[in-house]
């Protein structure tokens, strides 16, 4: 690092349209509010400007010259930095310059790659810090990851409507497949924990049944239940989903659950008694919850436990190894 | 065909307290040694696949099996003298949590070995009865150029009430054949389908070759083992375990089968991603699964009962009554449904203790 401070170098007005941006810094932003500030209050900060092997890169401010340019500017005032100026240096620099507008999940992702591809995994390491990327090695390879996300994708992600893990499990997605199921996520806004259940259910369907994602999320249920979210609501289309990609991922689940169900059912128990049963049948417990409200409440329902445990039915349905 | 499950090119790497003692010893005479800074776990993801290091252990070489929450275990000791191996089962728990392909051997083993001689001295009552070794590599990988499983039968047929396993994967059994063990040692070999062992565990000797290495130990006068661990939910299942089932009649019958244990496929959650990434051919994770009471995702309980009712149908059938068969970390209730009683862990242990008693006189 070389000693060094903004404020010793002296102002100059720069030509803004020969200016290369130098790194990805902003994605998804508009400048419209910029532009409205810029007219009623003028530049506040002047641009960063890089120059190397005889080409002038914007290092900061590249929304600024798009705001400044709307409004027919040619010129603004910029400073630029030391010729030789160390190149991890300027990038520090600029990522200082945005600190306090920070970055969306889609300029982290693209930035991050960015850097290790220009710097190596190393140098981009030191950049981190001014990036707010944590060190987490699992964090940084979903950056490079996610950086890889075709427009749609990297709209969601600088929207906050897609997660940077989610994100970077889908850039390996074949474009085909990945745009339904971005439109499902942007329909439906589920939880991280339910997009990754999702996928994980869509990969291992499509991988059993050599089909691609998109055959199996255009099946008629799925349209359906997406045509109608307005009418029945998120939270019910959400569990429309959930059940038939669970279903199909899980038929011998699907049908044993149904059995036990049903074998429920039969017992036709009290509202007072409400038999758990373990939902993955594993069972190593059973639970028997029991509600009352007084001595002789108890009484009905201690005497319908009683019975339950005579019942062939009850131990049918204990016993039951799901042979038959 | 034959395939040798020995990794070949290897290069030993060795830390320099360790140049005299008789393991590198052994393993000078088909590899030359390479000096190793001391190193520890941590270090082991700087080497790889052809590395064989051989490094200070600084736990315990004697554990009990660590069992699983809610789930019986049959309560083997294990005798730890080694990780990693390169047979490369597209299913096995090595292949992604090691941290490195290397292969690392102890070089203080000989600590260990009497740690274990110490504990032997001891009157059977106060002590375990069963022990083995390849927690966390396979029995007799490395064994011809180690030396350690001759070692190992020496000491325990000396040992009354004792009884060692080796557990292999491999064929490289010929070597111990002219050993004494007075019975005290089984071999035992991993099985499975044919499918299986052909698909999913390619780098292991084929299921014939370890089927004979099984005939030629019996005729030496060990008792064998089998352990059918993980049964694989896969295309015609029930005819490939059946098959397997009748090699074993034809291969062993006469022979002195100790055990056969029995367990469903079974893997900590973030094993899929690791294996599907590496090995996005195999299909053994498609099937279901639900996650268990001890965190590891298993085939639905119903599924895995049928899986043991057939396999142990068809075992009763190639095997003499007296072969214990039990399950390896299974559940009470899957204990109820397939053999009609729940023996428990101690149960279980105790069982296979009297077996073992049986086979050692």
């Amino acid at each position: 690092m070389i000693d060094f401070t903004l404020a010793a170098l002296a102002p100059m007005e720069a030509e803004l349209a020969p200016l290369k941006p130098l790194m990805p810094s902003s994605y998804g932003r508009g400048v419209e509010g910029l532009a409205e500030s810029i007219r009623a209050l003028g530049l506040l900060r002047p641009l960063l400007i890089w120059a190397d092997g005889g080409e002038h890169y914007l290092l900061a401010g590249s929304l600024r010259r798009e705001a400044l340019m709307r409004q027919g500017r040619s010129v603004a005032p910029a400073l630029m930095l030391p010729p030789d100026f160390p190149r991890e240096q300027a990038f520090a620099l600029a990522l200082a310059d945005n600190q306090e507008r920070g970055w969306n999940q889609a300029e982290t992702a693209l930035l991050w790659r960015f850097f290790v591809e220009t710097l190596g995994t190393e140098g981009a390491a030191n950049l981190a810090p001014y990036l707010g990327l944590a060190p987490s090695p699992k964090m940084r390879e979903w950056c490079l990851r996610a950086a890889g996300l075709p427009e749609q994708g990297l709209a969601a992600l600088a929207e906050g409507r897609l997660d940077l893990e989610t994100g970077a499990r889908l850039a390996g997605w074949a474009p085909e497949n990945l745009g339904p199921a971005l439109n499902l996520f942007d329909l439906l806004n589920p939880s991280k924990q339910k997009k990754k259940q999702w996928l994980d259910w869509l990969e291992d369907i499509s991988r059993r049944e050599f089909l691609c994602s998109a055959e199996v999320l255009e099946v008629e249920d799925i349209r359906t239940a997406l045509a109608d979210v307005e009418r029945v609501g998120r939270p019910a289309t959400e569990e429309i989903i959930r059940k038939y990609l669970w279903t199909r991922r899980h038929p011998l689940l699907a049908e044993l659950a149904a059995a036990r169900q049903a074998r429920v059912r039969a017992l036709a128990l009290p509202r007072a008694a409400r038999l758990e049963l373990d939902p993955s049948l594993e069972d190593l417990k059973f639970g028997l919850n029991l509600t009352f409200a007084t001595p002789a409440e108890f009484g009905q329902v201690a005497e319908t436990v009683a019975k339950l445990r005579q019942s062939p039915d009850f131990q049918k349905l204990l016993d039951d190894d799901h042979e038959s | 065909m034959s395939r040798d499950a020995s990794p070949g090119g290897l290069t030993l790497r060795l830390e320099e307290e360790f140049r005299k003692t008789p393991l590198a010893e052994n393993l000078g005479h088909s590899l030359a040694p390479q000096a190793l800074e001391p190193l520890g776990p941590a270090d082991y993801p700087a080497f790889g696949r052809g590395d064989l290091l051989v490094t200070r252990h600084r736990g315990e070489f004697i554990k009990p099996c660590p069992g699983t929450l809610n789930y019986n275990c049959c309560g083997l000791t294990i005798f730890h003298f080694g990780l990693g191996c390169t047979i490369g089962c597209r299913y096995c728990i090595l292949e992604a949590y090691l941290g490195t392909a290397a292969l690392v051997l102890f070089g203080n083993v000989a600590e260990g070995l009497a740690d274990l001689r110490e504990l032997l001295r001891r009157p059977p009552a106060e002590r375990p009865r069963r022990f083995c070794t390849g927690e966390f590599t396979d029995s007799l990988l490395l064994d011809k150029r180690t030396g350690l499983a001759a070692e190992l039968i020496t000491m325990f047929a000396e040992t009354e009430g004792a009884v060692l396993e080796l557990k292999t994967k491999t064929d490289h059994t010929d070597h111990l054949l002219g050993l004494k063990h007075k019975g005290r040692t089984v071999i035992s070999f991993s099985v499975n389908a044919p499918d299986i062992c052909r698909c999913e565990e390619s780098g292991a000797a084929p299921l014939s070759a370890r089927l004979k290495a099984a005939q030629r130990a019996a005729a030496a006068g060990f008792p064998v083992g089998l352990h059918f661990d993980p049964l694989i939910v896969h295309p015609n299942w029930e005819e490939g375990y059946a098959r397997t089932a009748q090699m074993i009649g034809e291969h062993l019958a006469g022979a002195e089968v100790a055990w056969v244990s029995l367990g469903c496929f079974r893997y900590l959650p973030s094993l899929k991603e690791v294996m599907l990434a590496r090995h996005p051919e195999t299909s053994i994770y498609d099937g279901e699964f639900i996650m268990g009471g001890d965190g590891k995702m298993r085939y639905p309980r119903p599924l895995r009962t049928r899986m043991y009712r057939t396999l142990v149908k068809a075992l009763r059938e190639a095997l003499p009554e007296k072969t214990v068969i039990y399950m390896c970390m299974e559940s009470p209730r899957v204990w109820r449904d397939v053999f009609g009683r729940d023996p428990e862990t101690e149960g279980l242990a105790a069982e296979l203790d009297r077996r073992a008693m049986e086979l050692c006189g």
